[in-house]
């Protein structure tokens, strides 16, 4: 699996003028930045912490804006950062982010650690290691690693570290009662709103095996859920789980070409199926309503058309994009892929924006949640055309924010939740999706 | 790039490409580990016989060494190896690289290799040192790496 050739710097055009917050937030996850010698990051910043598939891996800075402020985790480890033409620097107890290309400044601030970040939990865990803010909310990862690593040979996705994370980063194995401690300490002293879990391949028991954590946030702390798990044509799970408090759903099916989905997701192709992804998504969209679920693509990789093809696929079912720009990152068997090109990604983003605006899709509607990891659709309203379609829709989302304040209120209070955390079918076995299921 | 130092033994020369092995500290280190496990003084032999230099770390948890070739990019090489024992008997061998960014604690791994013998083929030492030249090239990965190597590792 050779990579292609390098993406040509060299023939990228220099902007003349000064970027948008969301225009500089997609060239910095292209071409990463090195950290100058003048900024005291040990003292101002999160440290660093990579989880999950190693989106994490890189410095979470906040550039401020007029519509609003965008937080990004910026590659910093990766090789394609240290030749990149940003830098971050620390001038008069100021940080900005220097384009050396023609010497832009762009002011921006670093989100301080939590104070929690350095405590244990009563079992005596260290509360990092069991989850970390990735932007505004906070991220476990639940269980012990992905079983696509342990196959032979391995079935990992190739963009994917999170194998190679859990047991050097991370507790393995996270105990309920550590997740509610750490998330309750989240909610009070970070403000966090929103609590995602994540896990890699259970073996059809992905679901089951998150649903204890759900009840006990849910019922103990009190926060919006989300879950990003292995799909199951098993439908009668996802309401089980929306019985113990899930607000929201993801499916990260990465690919929408099916060639490049069979290439670089052989554990998905092989023991999950595409069309798991699209009818998971599909039936939870569906069932949570307009804006509540996501289908997760990676950017920079399949030919942009399928990028653009996937984009209209998960708005048209009412969910929203979560666009990832490629990262290569360390450790992966991408690593040694290029980043993505900054025109070509502005195009996908431009196009975000007007599918979720055909769409009504609802943007930056839920209180506080800021994902720094990806370009968030609510980011995208900078690269929005000034017309009037544009400020009909802005003004929609604007009401629908304010009209949202106290269900979202409501949605976060601790619920007492009679349903077990034990997921078992109901009498008549539940539905599933059985035209679909022989295609696994 | 440092050149390597030449160590003469009556009329023979040996070259030593562990390139710090004369620090006091890094000595004591090596005498140490290799004292507590026969696996690392066949790693560091081997590391002195290697083409290639390297560095010990005095003050890390087990064996812990660091290629010094500089990569073909030109970008520095940060691939390292650190072996320790978490009970006796059992070897652990996890090649990692560290954050680049100073007050992080991360470190960025790339597998390992589970020890349960006391004895080691020296074409598979080879085998770790070469990718720890590469820079952990995939193409020069160990045939018993274990990519997926869920321990707690020592800093």
């Amino acid at each position: 699996m050779a990579p292609p050739a390098t993406a040509d710097r060299a023939v990228e055009s220099v902007p003349t003028r000064s970027l948008s917050p969301c225009e500089l937030e997609i060239d910095l996850f292209c071409k990463g930045m090195r950290i100058d010698p003048s900024c005291a990051l040990e003292e101002d910043a999160r440290f660093i912490s990579r989880t999950r598939a190693g989106l994490g891996s890189g410095l979470e800075i906040v550039i401020p804006g007029p519509i609003k402020d965008v937080w990004v985790n910026v590659p910093v480890e990766e090789d394609f950062a240290q030749q990149s033409c940003y830098r971050l620097v620390l001038e008069s107890g100021q940080y900005a982010v220097v384009d050396e290309r023609q010497n832009f400044r762009y002011a921006v601030s670093i989100p301080p650690e939590p104070a929690w970040y350095t405590r244990t939990t009563s079992r005596g865990t260290p509360m990092h290691k069991v989850g970390v803010l990735q932007g505004t909310y906070l991220g476990i990862y639940i269980s012990n690693s992905c079983g696509f690593w342990y196959h032979s040979p391995a079935l990992n996705c190739k963009f994917c570290a999170t194998g190679l994370n859990v047991g050097v980063n991370e507790v393995a194995v996270k105990d309920v009662d550590d997740v509610v401690e750490v998330a309750r300490a989240a909610k009070e002293e970070s403000a966090v709103t929103f609590v995602h879990f994540n896990s890699g391949y259970q073996t059809e028991r992905d679901l089951d095996v998150a649903a204890p954590y759900v009840k006990a946030v849910k019922s103990r702390v009190g926060a919006l859920i989300g879950l990003q798990l292995i799909p199951t044509l098993d439908f009668w799970k996802y309401d089980r789980l929306i019985d113990l408090g899930t607000d929201h759903f993801s499916f990260c099916y990465e690919f929408h070409n099916p060639e490049y989905f069979a290439r670089f997701l052989p554990g998905k192709q092989q023991l999950v199926g595409q069309h798991t992804f699209f009818r998971a998504l599909e039936y939870t969209a569906k069932k949570l309503g307009k804006g509540a679920c996501s289908g997760e693509i990676i950017a920079g990789v399949e030919p942009l058309e399928d990028t653009l093809k996937a984009i209209d696929y998960i708005t048209g079912i009412g969910a929203f994009p979560t666009v990832c720009i490629f990262r290569p990152t360390i450790g992966a068997d991408m690593e040694h892929w290029p980043s993505p090109r900054y025109a070509d990604m502005l195009v996908v983003f431009r196009h975000v924006y007007e599918a979720c605006r055909k769409n009504s899709i609802p943007l930056d509607v839920t209180p506080n949640i800021e994902v720094s990891l990806i370009v968030q659709p609510g980011d995208t309203r900078y690269l929005a055309p000034r017309d009037w379609r544009s400020r009909w829709y802005g003004l929609k989302m604007a009401l629908a924010k304010q009209l949202a304040v106290p269900y979202f209120w409501w949605k976060r209070r601790p619920k007492r939740i009679a349903a077990s955390d034990v997921l078992t079918p109901p009498a008549n076995g539940g539905l599933r999706d059985a035209t679909q299921a022989s295609q696994t | 790039m440092t050149a390597c130092r030449v160590r003469r033994s009556g009329s023979a020369a040996t070259r030593v490409m562990i390139l710090n092995r004369t620090d006091p500290q890094v000595a004591e280190k090596i005498r140490l580990e290799s004292q507590a496990n026969p696996l690392a003084k066949i790693v560091c032999e081997a590391a002195d016989a290697a083409p290639d230099p390297f560095e010990v770390e005095a003050s890390a948890t087990g064996l812990e060494m660091q290629a010094r070739a500089p990569l073909r990019t030109g970008l520095s090489n940060r691939a390292r190896l650190k072996m320790f024992s978490p009970k006796p008997g059992h070897t652990l061998v996890f090649f990692y690289k560290k954050s680049l960014v100073p007050y992080s604690r991360d470190r960025y791994s790339y597998g390992g290799v589970d020890l349960r013998t006391q004895q080691i083929d020296a074409a598979e030492v080879s085998e770790w040192l070469a990718f720890l030249t590469s820079g952990f090239h995939p193409e020069k990965r160990p045939a018993k790496l274990r990519r997926a190597f869920p321990y707690e590792i020592p800093e």
